[in-house]
């Protein structure tokens, strides 16, 4: 499953890609900083799942 | 009421005769007019909020001028009153020493009335006292428990802790300073509650530790200049406020902007007394914006408490910047020299 990480702190990122190590079927294909990134990435990479945070600038 | 005692006096006397019953509405008249202008007096200088040692002075030499008119005025009404019903008994006499006996008359049914009047009047203050010192109680407490409420945004403590969890990985030591901001935050806002003052200078060691925190989380997006002019380091003020101030500039000013921005604090004696600290962040100023995790108690609460501690003599307002476009500024005053009049009376 592919899954793109939304968050404006660059540790919440790291820290969600550090948890989703525990399930081998789970692969992080990005990262977006913000909304606007967010629908590049998901243009581009077609992610199965968002993992979006719920307050983000823009 | 007061004619009340003018009556009850008649019936008295009622029953002497007949005859008498005129004589004794003219001085139940007399005594509801004197009780009423007494009651004038009264009022115009005040004197229900006097001391009994400073009222009753005053009362007897009133009762006696009210006994003196009142005999005066009974003793001429009835003079014409005989010599119009009664004209062949042109030679009918009340003796002195009735007159006398009606001014004593007038003299001790004005302490009565007096007695009832002001009576009545202290029971009232008593009351409204008593019922003012439960309302400032009330007051102080709901401020506490907003203070409370707002001060540990839980947002924050959750951001703060998380953000934290993924640095214990990448770099231990820095996590460590970062607990420690945390802690020292989290132990400055639950020691302290909304009646105690804070020396500005430990309040800066506070938004320090918040600013830090912050830019945990928002990285290079943040960054922030201090100006403090050493000689404001002692100005008192409600802990958090400042701490508030920053964290609304943060949550509306930096956060939202992809690009971020910087806050500039700075405090300056802005004339001898007073002390002016400003918060500086970009953005334009909405007030009650509808936006999520805006709670709304955090400023109506640091006014409120302002005005408890420091009356008039504090202030704060938040703008647009009138000289930078696109900036929004909080200003806040405080005096130099700080009173708690009224809540240190009232913590108990």
């Amino acid at each position: 499953m592919n899954v793109l990480i939304v968050d404006d702190s660059r540790l919440a990122r790291t820290e969600l890609r550090h948890l989703l190590q525990a399930f081998p079927e789970v692969t992080v294909v990005g990262e977006a900083r913000h909304a606007d990134e967010a629908r590049t990435q998901i243009r581009a990479l077609r992610p199965d799942l968002l993992l979006l945070d719920v307050q983000m600038p823009g | 009421m007061y004619g009340l005692f003018g009556g009850i006096l008649a019936s008295i006397f009622g029953k002497f005769s007949v005859t008498i019953i005129p004589i004794e509405v003219i001085v139940a008249g007399t005594l509801v007019l004197m009780s009423h202008l007494l009651r004038l007096y009264v009022r115009r200088h005040g004197w229900a909020r006097l001391l009994p040692p400073a009222l009753l002075p005053r009362l007897f030499v009133a009762h006696l001028v009210v006994a003196v008119v009142g005999i005066a005025i009974i003793a001429g009404l009835m003079v014409l009153w005989l010599l119009a019903v009664s004209p062949p008994e042109a030679g009918h006499k009340f003796p002195a020493v009735q007159y006398v006996g009606y001014g004593l008359n007038i003299f001790f049914v004005m302490w009565l009335w007096s007695t009832i009047y002001f009576g009545m009047h202290y029971l009232d203050n008593y009351k409204q006292v008593e019922i003012d010192k439960w309302k400032l109680t009330a007051a102080v407490r709901d401020a506490e428990m907003r203070t409370l409420k707002a001060q540990i945004n839980p947002h924050f403590l959750f951001n703060g802790l998380n953000n934290i969890r993924a640095l214990v990985l990448e770099n231990p030591v820095r996590a460590r300073a970062m607990m420690t901001h945390l802690s020292d935050l989290l132990r400055y806002s639950l020691q302290l509650n909304s009646r105690e003052q804070v020396p500005l200078a430990r309040e800066l060691e506070i938004v320090a530790h918040y600013l830090t925190l912050e830019s945990l989380q928002l990285e290079e997006r943040l960054h922030f200049t201090l100006d403090v002019a050493p000689a404001t380091l002692d100005v008192l003020l409600p802990p958090m406020t400042l701490q508030l101030l920053v964290e609304n500039a943060i949550k509306h000013g930096i956060a939202p902007r992809p690009g971020g921005g910087g806050i500039h604090i700075s405090a300056q004696l802005e004339r001898p007394g007073q002390v002016l600290i400003t918060v500086r962040n970009p953005g334009r100023y909405l007030p009650n914006p509808a936006a999520p995790g805006h709670t709304g108690v955090g400023l109506p609460n640091a006014h409120e408490r302002l005005q408890l501690l420091f009356g008039p003599t504090a202030s704060l307002v938040i703008a647009d910047d009138a000289r930078q476009a696109d900036t929004v500024t909080a200003e806040l005053r405080l005096p130099v020299v700080a009173a708690v009049p009224a809540l240190t009376a009232a913590s108990a």
